[in-house]
């Protein structure tokens, strides 16, 4: 019966784009929407298939990865450790608090051009717009988890007289973990969207610029290429961060 | 398994909580917990603490767990060393994110090796009845296995001062009855020093060599009942005695008087 249920819903879930794409399909075939702005799907995925055999796309997609991952690498660990800092410690969070609470409400994109200017046209700027985003989310949400630990378990650390750096790794960071993941699930979409941005406007490769491309070329399948590309991201993302909140916090996916 | 008393020093004087104050304090507001609270105890004693909620309690256990800190220092002395704590809640305190096993080690003092470490924490953990949970993560067991795993992390860790605040009042009957039977087998085997706070007036017959009935808040003590039955206790032994009917109402008349002394002064 459960099962049953189970089937019915997967089913569901891969039937509803399949049905959306047939339709597009059978749209375009027919003339009903504009191909140059709805190219069939099948035309998308021809091109995408070609893009990634011949064209740039493949070095494209690196590129982006590349600056993703070391961008995502630097503001994650940053943001641990002050998130960490601001939970643990009042001094770090009277310290730091006032100025992430002054600077979140700028919108990263923003501070792009500043960063041009700093660390020049390079990939330095590309790394630290993502490391930016990354940062904030990750923090906030760490500082957030330690405040969620339930206190009895720190009184457990203080009556077993357990020394500070033990009550961190027993007791702090497990307890923030569900958080922490979370900000960096967030983060890590954060950063794609700032990524592609300055793709756009500072870039000679990655899946921004592609884009960018296809647009003043008027490649309209290729734009959708790209997009399709990042779509299939963002579907690895979420389920490596499904596995890993799995693999990391089983007692709270038990809840 | 070396017990953490020697028989000889069961009796001996252990701690002096002598005019012992004690208030919570936030945001300026001072809210008076314990008042001039004086009370003997003898190493190895079992006692239980009863008295009106919210009377202060788990404050004193707080203290002599070292959660908080008296007013004045010398308030609390302690015959030799401070004594190792353990405490047990009454809500569960198993580490979610860790095993019944390693929730068993986290008490035990890190200069014992580690393998004496996992070797003495499966002992606790068979005599608590939680063999077959070895490997289980705390948010995987219940209310009343839970409290069994926070007594066998305390005895793992050579507690001399065992604190309980109210460790069975969430969970059920049988589980309760079946929890005070096995937490006498351990005390009279590892020998600690117990507090336990509990609203059950049969509960504390059953349990301790003295019951200590405490005052409406501000709390100090009001009067302290001696239990005269003899060990092992069943609880439906002791309520045939002759004696439990007299015991439980003298105690009872007295916390009914401090309840509504409490009522009045709020």
């Amino acid at each position: 019966m459960n099962l049953n249920r189970f089937a019915g819903r997967t089913l569901l879930s891969i039937a509803s784009p399949v049905v959306v794409l047939a339709i597009w399909e059978v749209l375009a075939r027919t003339g009903v929407i504009d191909t140059r702005f709805w190219p069939a799907p099948t035309t998308i995925i021809s091109n995408l298939w070609d893009a990634l055999l011949h064209g740039t796309l493949r070095h494209d997609i690196g590129v982006t990865t590349l600056r993703m991952f070391i961008g995502i690498a630097i503001g994650g660990v940053a943001g641990i450790i002050v998130g960490l800092g601001m939970g643990l410690s009042r001094t770090c969070r009277a310290l730091v608090r006032p100025l992430i609470a002054m600077t979140y409400p700028i919108p990263k994109i923003a501070i792009l051009p500043l960063f041009l200017l700093i660390f020049g046209t390079g990939e330095t700027a590309m790394w630290m717009i993502v490391a930016v985003g990354m940062f904030y989310l990750v923090a906030m949400n760490t500082f957030a988890g330690i405040g969620e630990i339930d206190p009895i378990y720190d009184e457990t650390a203080t009556v077993y007289q357990v020394s500070h750096w033990r009550r961190i790794w027993t007791v702090a960071l497990p307890g923030a973990l569900p958080l922490m993941l979370t900000g960096i699930e967030l983060g890590i979409g954060v950063g794609f969207l700032l990524v592609v941005s300055a793709e756009f406007v500072n870039g000679q490769s990655g899946l921004g610029h592609a884009i960018w491309q296809a647009w003043q070329t008027f490649n309209v399948p290729l734009m959708y290429a790209a997009l399709a590309v990042i779509a299939i991201y963002g579907l690895i993302v979420q389920m490596a961060m499904r596995f890993l909140h799995k693999r990391l916090v089983p007692w709270r996916v038990e809840h | 398994m070396p017990d953490v008393l020697t028989r000889s020093e069961i009796g001996k004087p252990f701690l002096k909580v002598d005019k012992l104050d004690f208030s919570y304090r936030r945001d300026k507001k001072v809210t008076p917990a314990l008042s001039n609270l004086s009370l003997d105890v003898a190493a190895g004693e079992f006692i239980c603490l009863v008295g009106p909620s919210g009377c202060g309690k788990s404050s004193l256990l707080r203290i002599l767990s070292g959660l908080e800190r008296p007013e004045r220092r010398e308030s609390i002395k302690w015959y030799g060393k401070p004594p190792r704590t353990g405490m047990i809640f009454q809500k569960a305190s198993a580490f979610p994110w860790m095993t019944v096993q390693k929730n068993v080690e986290y008490g035990i003092d890190r200069s014992v090796p580690k393998d004496q470490r996992a070797t003495k924490a499966t002992e606790w953990i068979e005599r608590m009845g939680l063999g077959p949970y070895t490997h289980r993560r705390g948010s995987e067991l219940s209310g009343g296995m839970a409290q069994r795993v926070a007594i066998a992390r305390a005895l793992a860790a050579d507690t001399e001062l065992l604190l309980l605040d109210e460790p069975f009042a969430a969970v059920d009957e049988p589980t309760r009855i079946q929890l005070q039977q096995d937490l006498l087998e351990v005390w009279s085997a590892a020998c600690p020093t117990v507090f336990f706070v509990t609203h059950s007036i049969s509960e504390a017959l059953l349990l301790s060599d003295r019951v200590v009935l405490m005052t409406a808040v501000p709390a100090s003590v009001h009067s302290i009942v001696e239990p005269p039955f003899a060990r092992p206790r069943e609880l439906m032994e002791i309520q045939a005695d002759d004696e439990y009917p007299g015991l439980a109402s003298e105690l009872w008349t007295g916390l009914q008087e401090e309840m509504l002394r409490q009522r009045v002064a709020r």
